[in-house]
């Protein structure tokens, strides 16, 4: 019965978007409007439980309506930002995958060539990463969020770490940005404004590079050979696949617009 | 085009239009939407508050919380600014249905 209604909430609270007031003032509110729906559909002579199926189900879906609440403040819209920094990312990506593939197989490719190369494509894909935020936030409910902080937590650890030559602190910013990209990926992948497809080819990459790493690694073996192309078809194919996406994408004219302004 | 899709570059206006008389509460107001557009205007009701939070953060809207048959809801009310952007948009509104109505008659 009001276990129902309790769900609900359960369901849109981690994917509201804004200050921590805002969303105790939307939960409030729309917990007000059921309770007047409900009375409302009793008094029509239905039963308590049909009452409130009826008056969820007029309110809309929780993800429908915590995705109407992001928009209508203009959170995750396709804007100009967000389909440069997707081409930005679809280019990176493939950079970095190519550059990837021909510094692991090729002898006549250095690393060094390689850094060089790569610190372009990398920033790149940055940009592009920064521009899936922008683009998701709103959609990837608190999961996505937490993730992508994750992940930038993961960086800086790891980086500054292996600035100090301290072995620990880089092992547990890889690990720190592996649980982070793993979430972020989750939270992208619920997000309806990416294609699937992509989110799990990332996920799947993700998983099988960390499976394969780790065993490789526990079984004395050279893992990049076997983790390079793994990563350069599943990264490289997922955010530029992403990347794509949200350079095709155009604004939408009418809903987040913002209101009419006085004549 | 369904009504939904027709009616979402319209919403606002048709927001400040049905609070313009009295403060009312959301529900109130998607109430007072349905009874006066006669059932036609039966909206996804979720979508109803994300355009009302955005009418408030244009000053063209204020709310404020009140107690109520044991409830505490939030009342929206028209402010200054939504009163002369709501007289725009009617203005705006009757040119716009004038002339797409003597087109479609003529033809």
């Amino acid at each position: 019965m009001a276990k129902s209604i309790d769900a609900y909430f359960d369901e849109i609270r981690p994917d509201l978007f804004g200050a921590f007031w805002m969303r105790r003032r939307i939960e409030e509110e729309l917990r007000g409007h059921l309770a007047d729906a409900v009375d409302r559909h009793l008094s029509a002579g239905l039963s308590r439980e049909e009452a409130e199926e009826r008056a969820i189900e007029q309110l809309g879906s929780p993800r429908d309506v915590s995705r109407a609440f992001a928009r209508s403040k203009g959170v995750g819209m396709p804007t100009k930002v967000t389909r440069w920094s997707g081409l930005a990312l679809a280019v990176g990506a493939v950079g970095i995958s190519i550059a990837n593939a021909i510094a692991e197989f090729s002898w006549e490719f250095s690393r060094g060539s390689y850094a060089e190369i790569a610190v372009v494509f990398f920033a790149l894909v940055g940009i592009g990463l920064v521009g899936i935020y922008i683009r998701g936030r709103g959609s990837m409910g608190a999961l996505g969020r937490t993730g992508f902080r994750l992940v930038l937590s993961g960086v800086v650890i790891a980086h500054v770490s292996s600035m100090a030559w301290f072995v620990p602190g880089a092992f547990a910013g890889v690990v720190i940005l592996t649980l982070g990209a793993a979430t972020y990926f989750a939270g992208l992948h619920r997000s309806p404004d990416f294609p699937s497809g992509a989110t799990a080819l990332l996920g799947a990459a993700l998983a099988t590079c960390v499976v394969v790493g780790v065993g490789t690694t526990v079984a004395g073996v050279d893992a990049g050979a076997a983790t390079a192309p793994l990563g350069a078809l599943g990264f490289g194919g997922g955010f530029a696949w992403l990347g794509l996406h949200m350079w095709g994408e155009t604004a939408e004219a009418t809903v987040g617009a913002p209101p009419v302004a006085p004549a | 085009m369904g009504t939904p899709d027709l009616i979402k570059g319209h919403l606002e206006p048709l927001l400040m239009a049905i609070v313009e008389r009295e403060p009312l509460h959301g529900y109130a107001i998607i109430e007072e939407l349905r009874r006066r557009s006669r059932g036609e205007f039966d909206l996804p009701e979720g979508t109803v508050y994300p355009a009302l939070h955005r009418l408030e953060r244009a000053g063209l809207l204020s709310s404020a919380w009140a107690e109520g048959e044991g409830r505490r809801r939030r009342i929206y009310r028209l402010t200054r600014k939504g009163r002369t952007a709501l007289r725009a948009r009617r203005n705006e509104w009757q040119g716009f249905s004038r002339a797409v109505r003597a087109v479609l008659e003529e033809a």
